[in-house]
């Protein structure tokens, strides 16, 4: 997001067909075309799941779906989206951790692995876990600049 | 011959008078009911109902300014009502209303209005604004269609539509829901 503190500390917007909360276990539900907005940053999905807030400061957010998929405007004013079957987004640290089919998609270039963790603040992708592999595809740099490439 | 006549007709006076006095007792003339056939048959100001439990715990409270219950439908008309449901685990759960009706069978709860609940918790109290809900007092669950609002520290969330099940302390909007969480 633009400015990641501001970002950070900006209101969270959630809209959904259903909402249920058990408040003994002190979790929220919501189902249904899931939206969550937060500054630029756009998480969608079938459902989602968090931890009561303590004094609207929302902790965790776990939205699953298939595919959930969230897209943001990086500090530099590049788009950065992503898909995973579940996205768990961390407000406080401003960090999304996408598990299942992830993909991430920055600058042109695109991140395929089980697990992708996209730290907001610093647009940084860490793509993969032990054991696992991971896909990664580059696009030139000059089909980003645009400029004629010399040998 | 005279006085013998004269005695036997005083006991036969005494006979008929005694047999008028028993039937009049066996079976005493029925009472005129002074009961209205319809309309309000009793009334009452400053009520405080208190249901208990079998253990012993209340179940609810219901306060209300006044009330007047009418037949042949059987229902109590309650107004200013501060309605408390006792979950057997957790903290109560209040709902004010300006007006309700107790339905026949004592186990329904008419909110037309806005109603407004409340429930203390860790965090600071979660307030439930909405309007025309009907509460099922020995279940305690209330439901409603109408847009109901859910406020507490830093967030407020709003849907078409609610299910609230205070004794298990879960609360479902059921449409339309939109949210926001503020620091």
């Amino acid at each position: 997001a633009t400015n990641t503190l501001a970002a950070s500390r900006a209101p969270v917007h959630i809209s959904a067909d259903h909402f249920r909360f058990d408040q003994p276990k002190g979790i929220g539900n919501y189902s249904g075309n899931v939206i969550v907005t937060q500054a630029k940053l756009i998480i969608k999905g079938a459902k989602l799941t968090i931890l009561a807030p303590q004094n609207g400061t929302l902790k965790k957010l776990t939205m699953t779906g298939n595919l959930a998929a969230f897209q943001d405007v990086t500090t530099t004013g590049k788009a950065v989206s992503g898909q995973a079957l579940r996205m768990e987004y961390d407000p406080a640290k401003q960090q999304i951790v996408l598990l299942g089919k992830a993909r991430v998609e920055q600058s042109g270039n695109t991140f395929r692995a089980a697990r992708i963790v996209y730290d907001i603040r610093h647009d940084l992708v860490d793509a993969g876990a032990p054991g696992q592999r991971i896909e990664a595809t580059f696009k030139p740099a000059s089909a980003t600049t645009g400029t004629a490439h010399k040998p | 011959m005279t006085a013998q006549r004269l005695w036997l007709g005083a006991v036969i006076l005494a006979t008929v008078a005694m047999t008028a006095w028993l039937y009049a007792q066996l079976f005493p003339p029925a009472t005129r009911s002074t009961q209205p056939v319809s309309g309000v048959n009793y009334s009452a100001d400053g009520v405080v109902l208190t249901q208990m439990r079998s253990s012993g715990t209340p179940s609810y409270r219901l306060r209300a300014a006044s009330l007047s219950h009418t037949i042949p439908d059987d229902i109590t008309h309650l107004r200013d009502i501060v309605l408390t449901l006792f979950p057997a685990q957790g903290t109560p759960v209040t709902l004010i209303t300006p007006r309700a009706d107790l339905l026949a069978g004592g186990q329904t709860v008419v909110m037309p209005g806005q109603v407004v609940i409340t429930r203390p918790t860790r965090s600071g109290e979660m307030r439930l604004t909405t309007s025309a809900v009907r509460v099922n007092i020995h279940t305690q669950t209330a439901d409603t269609q109408a847009l109901a609002t859910l406020t507490g520290p830093g967030y407020r969330i709003q849907g078409l539509g609610l299910h609230g099940n205070f004794a298990d302390h879960i609360i479902e909007l059921l449409h339309d829901v939109r949210s926001t969480y503020q620091r």
